[in-house]
């Protein structure tokens, strides 16, 4: 078994994959034909592929014994997805979370990565590569913004407010007829929901107390983890859509984050009305 | 009176591009050590970057059209009647000195600077800059839209083609109707394929205008948020109208409108979105 994390060797992996594979090709998206749509999507499917090969190499000098999940590496074999949940140490990795911003040269995406032990995730690492600074959480300690000159300082989730007066993030193209329709319908009771198209971004700024909420329903283990713990240790509430713990084996049930238990019971209630 | 020509769309877009240099980026996530950000708090800074960029672009406008009328959104906030005069003066400069003010605060890439010329109640040129890449879109009435690059290249710009609606990415931006009606356009929304939403005007249009999204529409009219993205859509292919039908004019600030790829899905967008 692996000693204790080292999340500043992991930070400097993930800086390392953001200049040598990712935002070289964002720049280059924006010299060329950004209208060739096929020329975008490769261009974002080489940054993604060429990040997580070098992450993984990375990883595995400083981590030899974690298995190693990533959207790429689970394209190539669909089972390593089931064995997260059982493995006693585990990394994974979405080197570009937020590809149609990327493709479309807006700069809003960010590099993810969580580490599991026993099945928990016990530390959880978002990468802004143009805000220059990593927003991590370690299971217990709590959630900071660590910048590239090494300053940290800690994140808090928003003072919870009532439903009607809350801003959050919705991620609805992923549920389908009515039940979509529905939730649409119950979104409009909130202050205000928008979707950046990144869930990066928006567990940041759940986490750092910019808005009250987010909402997702496509549960793959490297978007979300991290995501959901830097939440929790910034003091929020994260949970499935039936209240239950999301945990890395869980890739369906939908996912709420709240500012706190209360008010995630209210938003949820109010947001699917037929669980409360 | 000095006239205003397409000649000087370069000295607007260094307008553009100075004041993000020098007002907005300096502000933005104010934590460099040193910089005049340090120490205040992110409310602050939007607010004195809102001012301090109107300010430098209305000097610098002032500079070559003395006697044009200038409509900022801030010195309409203290004079409401500058917005009125848009429909009869000879030229005016209408400024959103940073859009997308949510973003800005939040620390997210994701504002613009707006800046629409209006001659005798049309709208004649438009520019919306991305200070964070420095990237800017333009088009003057009849010439076609362009993206330049803060490099140098330059793009023509063309919107979507009309889809299927399931097929289609857009918005309808509801924060500033009443309860009833945005559930109803928000359950309509789940007939599109994916709703987005940035919080941002500037870089809606700016997405609509190059072929990135399909469509989105407004409930709310400041002149300052749609002017200049209106032009740019429209001279890159696309229609642009108010919920009634009736051409969008400087000055309007109240009736809805939906921009599209063209007559017949603007239609049926009217229809399916914002009247079902």
């Amino acid at each position: 078994m692996t000693s204790t994390i080292q999340t500043d060797r992991l930070i400097d992996i993930l800086w390392q994959a953001v200049e040598v594979e990712i935002l070289p090709r964002f720049g280059k998206l924006s010299d060329e034909d950004i209208r060739t749509k096929s020329e975008a999507i490769d261009m974002v499917t080489e940054a993604d592929e060429g990040a997580e090969r070098l992450i993984h190499a990375e990883v595995s000098k400083l981590m030899p014994d974690a298995l190693f999940v990533g959207e790429e590496s689970v394209a190539a074999d669909p089972a390593l997805l089931a064995k997260l949940g059982g493995a006693d140490l585990a990394v994974v990795v979405d080197p570009v979370d937020g590809t149609f911003n990327f493709a479309n040269g807006v700069p809003l995406f960010g590099v993810m990565m969580s580490v599991i032990k026993g099945g928990e995730t016990v530390a959880g690492l978002i990468l802004d590569p143009f805000a220059g600074d990593c927003h991590v959480a370690e299971k217990g300690a709590g959630a900071h913004v660590v910048k590239l000159d090494g300053a940290h300082k800690p994140l808090r989730v928003a003072a919870p407010l009532p439903v009607d007066q809350m801003l959050g993030a919705s991620s609805t193209g992923y549920f389908y007829g009515d039940e979509r329709a529905n939730l649409l319908a119950n979104l409009g009771l909130v202050r205000s929901t928008f979707s950046y198209r990144c869930a990066a971004h928006e567990y940041r700024l759940l986490a750092k107390g910019g808005m009250q909420f987010a909402l997702y329903n496509k549960l793959m283990p490297w978007d979300h983890l991290a995501g959901a713990l830097l939440v929790e240790e910034a003091g929020g509430h994260v949970a499935r859509f039936d209240g239950s713990r999301y945990l890395p084996s869980h890739t369906s049930g939908g996912l709420l984050a709240a500012c706190d238990k209360d008010s995630w019971l209210a938003l949820r209630n109010t947001l699917f009305p037929q669980r409360a | 009176m000095n006239q205003f020509s397409d000649h000087d769309m370069p000295f607007l877009r260094q307008i553009l591009s100075e004041a993000g240099t020098a007002e907005i980026m300096p502000r933005f996530r104010g934590l460099a050590a040193g910089s005049v950000a340090e120490k205040k708090s992110s409310i602050d800074l939007v607010t004195e970057a809102d001012l301090l960029s109107e300010k430098a672009i209305t000097e610098a406008i002032r500079t070559k059209f003395a006697d044009a009328l200038i409509v900022g959104e801030e010195a309409s906030e203290a004079n409401p009647g500058l917005i009125s005069a848009l429909k009869d003066a000879d030229l005016a400069f209408v400024i959103d000195p940073v859009d997308g003010t949510f973003n800005f605060q939040a620390g997210l890439p994701v504002f613009g600077i707006n800046l629409a010329v209006v001659r005798r109640g049309e709208t004649v040129a438009g520019l919306i800059h991305d200070p964070v890449l420095g990237d800017t879109l333009t088009a003057v009435k009849g010439g076609g839209a362009r993206l330049l690059r803060a490099a140098g290249a330059e793009e023509i710009c063309g919107v979507r083609s009309a889809d299927l609606l399931h097929d289609m990415v857009g918005t309808i931006s509801i924060n500033d109707i009443d309860r009833d009606n945005r559930r109803r356009i928000a359950a309509n929304l789940a007939k599109t394929r994916m709703a987005f939403a940035y919080n941002c005007s500037a870089y809606e249009y700016w997405l609509v205008a190059t072929g990135k999204v399909h469509f989105i529409g407004h409930h709310k009219l400041m002149p300052w948020d749609h002017l200049a993205g209106v032009l740019i859509h429209q001279e890159a292919g696309g229609v642009t109208a108010k919920f009634d039908g009736s051409k969008y004019r400087p000055g309007d600030i109240s009736g809805g409108i939906l921009s599209a790829p063209d007559a017949e899905s603007w239609n049926m967008i009217l229809r399916e979105i914002v009247r079902a």
